[in-house]
């Protein structure tokens, strides 16, 4: 018997999402057993919520043959290079942006105010 | 410029939790951005992947197939290729979903060295690891 995969469709709407943009949030920094599409050199790290994708099936159970639910929201994550590398080389507004699911995302304590600058580079 | 520099290198095995994909940041020098053509059995991997995760199949999705090959130890990750890595992963999900036991693929990949074999070409006569 073939266990089937569930069919991924559309995202769902993105009411109830946690973060919006302009949030600053912080990645988990837990480790992780299986498969998982949160970097490691991402874990801990602080940025800035650029957008909501919307919400998807959970990949790390969608690898494992379930169905993936809850759907959880999809952000992109905006982040500093300078805060990612210790020695980074390149020009000091350099960022990059990451897609991080809802449930790796902390808010981070103190930095409720901080805003994204409206200016972006992309990395 | 020089290739950033992570604050804490940390090697994947053994890190807590770091998989052996998850290289981002580690000094594992430049990345060969070269093109190639494909080969045959490559456009053959990629057909494949996309026929067995269709929706009148369901087979697999690109999340078990990304599991599966990030499962792999670290030598057979850093030395095998691109398609490889794919169509190895195929293969254990074809027999982890029982579409097909691995008796009967190791009979049917021993059926077409012989044959190739028999016609005088080369065949590949290291197996490849489950």
């Amino acid at each position: 018997m073939v266990r089937r995969a569930k069919e991924v469709g559309a995202p769902t709407p993105t009411t109830g999402a946690r973060f919006a943009p302009g949030d600053r949030v912080r990645v988990a920094a837990r480790p992780v057993l299986g498969h998982c599409r949160t970097p490691w050199y991402l874990r801990g790290k602080t940025g800035v919520v650029a957008a909501v994708h919307g919400r998807f099936r959970n990949p790390e159970l969608l690898a494992y043959h379930r169905p993936g639910l809850p759907a959880r929201v999809l952000y992109k994550v905006r982040f500093r290079q300078s805060d990612l590398w210790g020695r980074y080389l390149g020009p000091a507004g350099d960022q990059l942006e990451a897609d991080i699911y809802e449930h790796w995302l902390e808010p981070e304590v103190g930095g409720a105010h901080a805003r994204s600058r409206s200016s972006s580079q992309r990395a | 410029m020089r290739e950033p520099e992570r604050k804490h290198v940390v090697a994947r095995k053994g890190a807590g939790g770091r998989a052996v994909h998850d290289v981002g940041g580690l000094a594992l020098g430049p990345i060969d951005r070269s093109e190639h053509d494909l080969a045959l059995w490559e456009k053959r991997t990629d057909a494949m992947l996309i026929l067995l995760r269709d929706n009148q199949r369901r087979v697999l999705t690109v999340d078990a197939n990304r599991r599966m090959i990030e499962g792999y130890a670290e030598q057979d990750y850093d030395r095998i290729a691109y398609y490889e890595k794919w169509i190895r992963a195929i293969r254990n999900l074809l027999v982890e979903q029982e579409v097909l036991t691995r008796e009967e693929i190791e009979a049917r990949v021993a059926e077409v060295r012989a044959k190739h074999e028999k016609a005088g070409r080369r065949a590949a006569t290291e197996g490849v690891p489950w």
